[in-house]
């Protein structure tokens, strides 16, 4: 029998309790892959929101947060729809400080089909608008025409397809990139065409609450504040001077965002290192019993000729395999749950949640591999020690008497 | 006394979470007027595939015979496979990703659709090898 075969029969001769190592590895894996996955997604949504809304300041009608609350409509999708009049805008313009200025007009779809649920309809003043046209113009090069749409990556509708809105058929001309947040599920067009779709929706007998032309209103206002200007203090200007609007700062809507990113990512820090340490005692005694249970075996193998360094060897190398296969168990477990069940994770987190790209999966799994090795080698380590210092003759003597 | 296979009782397992589970955790949209929505197929695809995988997994963890073993393996990897495209192959999903069954129903059968045929395929070799040496 070969030696380089030795740890790989030991393992198989005792299925039972190389499947407990092996289970007791993956459960570790599964926590650190697992835990740092959601954590990575949620960043990576906070950092991606952070960038598509490029704007410092967003005015909504003083009125609007009856209706819908400004932060679910931005992070979690929920459709809703406000005006005001769009004499505001200049209002606006004289406010101290404001670099760039850009309103958009808010619509929200009927339940069109059995299946279909309402999407968030936002129409661009593409003339002036920073806010989305730079995410557009990497789908869609040209200015959107009447009826033209750019959909959210979660809008199941492809380019060249057309979506039904209020009976007319909008075509789709580009998809935006995912933001893992309610803006994923927007569709997005001209203000022409939106003042359209507000027509149609009135002629359907929608009741949008709008009084006079709908071309006048506008739902929200992205402001940009110039360098040297305290974003603060421009919206304490613009609460105190505008009448009836109220100007949020993004950064805040952010700071709630993160803060509940913070308290949910310190939970799943501190259950996995509870996972952790509570594994790795368990390892510790697991491998104390086992070489507790083997001296007999180990005793044969020194008297065949075995020295102490190649029996530790063998158990570090059986000890190793057993890391790797349970750290790929967990990695692949929590992959098979984790990814297919990302859009759950995020609804019920109601937290921005966008998954890293695949090199950064593949590197956090690589690296939670190699932490499982090398736990389970140290886990092995004390008892391989342990072992290289007895001696083989009083072993065997013991249990022949 | 009679040997019992412990891949046909972890099939037997998965079977009756998908049977038990297109009824409840797993159940796909309903509408809120109680009317049926058009994933609801799915959810019976997945009842009744769950229904079947349960006498498939009964048959690998009672019988012994060879032959019928491996029928009843490659019957559970056409049940993983059937699992995996009940949402959405078999049987149509709705269309917005943020739809129930979108969330939680097809997850779901891609998680068991990928476990049952995990262990459909270690059923198999297990059998065939323990052929070979017989």
């Amino acid at each position: 029998m070969k030696k380089r075969s030795l740890p790989l029969r030991n393992l198989a001769r005792r299925p039972v309790r190389t499947a407990l190592l092996i289970l007791l590895v993956a459960f570790q894996a599964l926590a650190v892959f697992g835990g740092s996955l959601v954590i990575f997604s949620l960043r990576n949504g906070l950092q991606s929101l952070e960038n598509r809304l490029g704007a410092d300041i967003i005015v909504i009608p003083a009125t609007a947060r009856s209706k819908v609350n400004p932060e679910s409509l931005f992070l979690q999708g929920t459709t809703g729809y406000f005006y005001m009049n769009r004499d505001r805008l200049e209002k606006l313009e004289n406010v101290e400080g404001i670099e760039r200025i850009s309103p958009q007009l808010f619509l929200a779809s009927l339940r069109a089909s059995c299946c279909s649920v309402p999407v968030q309809v936002i129409g661009l003043e593409q003339e002036t608008d920073f806010v989305v046209q730079p995410w557009i113009a990497r789908s869609y090069g040209r200015a959107l025409g009447l009826k033209d749409v750019v959909v959210g990556s979660r809008v199941s509708a492809a380019v060249g397809e057309s979506i039904r809105i209020y009976q007319e058929n909008c075509p789709v001309v580009g998809k935006l990139d995912a933001t893992g947040t309610g803006l994923d599920t927007a569709v997005y067009c001209s203000m022409e065409t939106l003042a359209h779709l507000l027509d149609a929706a009135r002629a359907m007998g929608h009741d949008l609450q709008i009084s006079g032309d709908s071309a006048a209103q506008v739902s929200a206002v992205y402001l940009k504040v110039k360098d040297g200007y305290d974003v603060g203090k421009v919206t304490d200007d613009i609460n105190v001077h505008v009448r009836k609007v109220e100007a949020i700062q993004t950064r805040n809507m952010f700071s709630s965002v993160s803060d509940s990113l913070r308290s949910v990512s310190s939970v799943v820090v501190w259950l996995i290192a509870a996972v952790w340490v509570l594994a790795l005692m368990i390892l510790l005694v697991v491998f104390a019993m086992m070489m507790n249970e083997r001296k007999r075996e180990f005793a044969v193998f020194r008297l065949l000729g075995m020295s102490r360094g190649q029996l530790g060897g063998m158990v570090r190398t059986e000890a190793v395999l057993c890391g790797a296969a349970g750290g790929l168990a967990g990695i692949g477990l929590a992959l098979l749950v984790i990814l297919p069940f990302s859009g759950l994770i995020e609804a019920s987190l109601g937290l921005p949640y966008l998954m890293p790209g695949a090199g950064m999966i593949a590197a956090l799994g690589g690296g939670t591999l190699a932490l499982c090795i090398l736990m389970s080698a140290l886990a092995s380590l004390g008892a391989a020690v342990r072992l290289s210092r007895v001696d083989p003759g009083t072993i065997l003597r013991e249990g022949n008497g | 006394m009679k040997k019992i296979h412990v891949s046909g009782i972890v099939l037997t397992v998965l079977a009756a979470v998908q049977a038990i589970g297109a009824r409840t955790f797993l159940h796909p949209c309903v509408h809120e007027d109680g009317s049926l929505a058009a994933c609801a197929g799915a959810g019976d695809w997945l009842f009744g595939l769950g229904l079947a995988g349960i006498l498939l997994g009964l048959g690998l963890t009672l019988l012994p015979v060879r032959g019928i073993r491996l029928a009843l393996c490659a019957a559970a990897l056409a049940w993983g496979v059937c699992t995996l495209l009940a949402p959405g192959t078999l049987s149509p999903i709705c269309m917005m990703p943020s739809m129930r069954c979108q969330m939680v129903t097809r997850p779901g059968a891609l998680v068991l659709g990928v476990l049952i045929l995990l262990c459909a395929a270690g059923s198999l070799v297990i059998a065939a090898r323990k052929g070979k040496r017989a």
